[in-house]
C-alpha cells in the first residue's frame, strides 16, 4: 500500500506535478494583491495602529505571496520552449541572488573601509523579504530577457 | 565580451567552475563550522561577527561545489541544472512561505509567547535552497 502511494507520487513528479503552474488569471491576482498589500502597508505607516510591527511584517508577507503568484502564473500560450526558458530564468536568479547576497557584508565592510569607519557590526539587510524579493525580481528580469531574445 | 561568449550566455551556459572545486568548495565550509564551533577558544571574532563569517564562508563553499562542471559537461546536464535549480526555487519559496504560518498557527494553539511570528532566516532559507538543489540535481543524475 505504502509503496504503491510512493510509486504513484514519482509518477505524478515526473510529470511535473510538484511544479505547479497555476492558470494565466492569477497573474492579475497576484498583482492585485501585491498591490494591496502595498497600500496597505503605507495605511499601516500613516494611520496610528496598535501592534504596527506584527502587520508591517505580515503585510509584507503577503506582498510575497502576491509576488509568488505572479511568477507561477502560466503565459498567455505555453509550451515546452518557454518551460525551458523559465528554468533557465530560475537558474540564473538563484546564481546571481545568492552571490549577491554573499558579497554584499564583503562590499559594505570595503565601503566602510574607504569611509574611515570601524566595521563593528555584521551588518546587512538578512530578512527574508529582501532575500526573497530580490530573487523573485532577478528571476523577472532574466525571464523578460530570455523571452526578447527568442 | 565577444560573440562567441554571448552566445554561451544566450544559451544558459553561465560561468561554471573547473571540476576540482569540489574539493576547494569543501574548505571554506569546514573553515566556517570550525569557527562556528571553537568560539570559546578564540578571541579573533566574537558574537555577531563570528556567526556572519561562518555563515557566509559555508555559503560560499557551497556556491562553489554548486556551480562546478560535471566531469563530463554537455547540452543535457546543463539542463538538468536549470530543471534543477527550478524545483529548488519552487520548494524553497513554498517551504518559505509556509512555514511562517505554520508557526503563528502553531504558537497560537498551543499558546505559546513568541518575539515574532515572521522568523527573520532570510540566509538560512539560501541554505535551504542550495541542499534543495543539491538533492534535486543528484536526483535528476539518476534518471538519466
Amino acid at each position: 500500500m505504502k509503496t504503491d502511494f510512493l510509486k504513484n507520487f514519482c509518477e505524478y513528479e515526473k510529470k511535473g506535478g510538484v511544479f505547479p503552474l497555476i492558470p494565466y488569471r492569477f497573474k492579475w491576482i497576484g498583482v492585485i494583491i501585491a498591490m494591496a498589500a502595498v497600500g496597505a502597508l503605507l495605511a499601516v505607516k500613516i494611520v496610528d495602529v496598535p501592534q504596527a510591527e506584527f502587520y508591517k511584517q505580515l503585510l509584507m508577507h503577503v506582498i510575497l505571496i502576491g509576488l509568488f503568484l505572479f511568477v507561477i502564473a502560466k503565459e498567455k500560450n505555453e509550451d515546452e520552449r518557454i518551460l525551458n526558458l523559465r528554468y533557465r530564468a530560475f537558474a540564473f536568479a538563484f546564481v546571481l541572488g545568492t552571490v549577491m547576497i554573499l558579497l554584499m557584508p564583503l562590499a559594505a565592510i570595503a565601503l566602510d573601509a574607504i569611509a574611515h569607519r570601524l566595521p563593528l557590526e555584521w551588518e546587512q539587510d538578512q530578512s527574508i523579504f529582501f532575500v526573497m524579493s530580490s530573487f523573485l525580481f532577478y528571476y523577472l528580469m532574466y525571464f523578460q530577457i530570455f523571452k526578447r531574445q527568442l | 565580451m565577444n560573440d562567441k561568449q554571448l552566445e554561451k550566455v544566450r544559451k544558459g551556459d553561465f560561468l561554471l567552475l573547473p571540476h576540482y572545486m569540489k574539493w576547494v568548495g569543501i574548505i571554506p565550509v569546514l573553515i566556517g563550522v570550525m569557527l562556528f564551533f571553537t568560539q570559546d577558544y578564540q578571541s579573533m571574532f566574537k558574537g555577531k561577527v563570528l556567526v556572519g563569517i561562518s555563515v557566509n564562508l559555508v555559503l560560499i563553499g557551497f556556491l562553489l561545489i554548486i556551480l562546478r562542471k560535471g566531469k563530463f559537461p554537455d547540452e543535457h546536464l546543463l539542463h538538468i541544472r536549470h530543471k534543477a535549480m527550478a524545483y529548488a526555487f519552487m520548494h524553497g519559496l513554498t517551504l518559505v512561505i509556509v512555514v511562517p504560518f505554520l508557526s503563528y498557527f502553531a504558537a497560537s494553539l498551543l499558546n505559546v509567547e513568541m518575539d515574532t511570528y515572521f522568523m527573520d532566516f532570510g540566509i538560512f532559507s539560501i541554505f535551504i535552497f542550495q541542499i534543495v538543489y543539491l538533492i534535486n540535481y543528484w536526483r535528476f543524475k539518476q534518471d538519466l
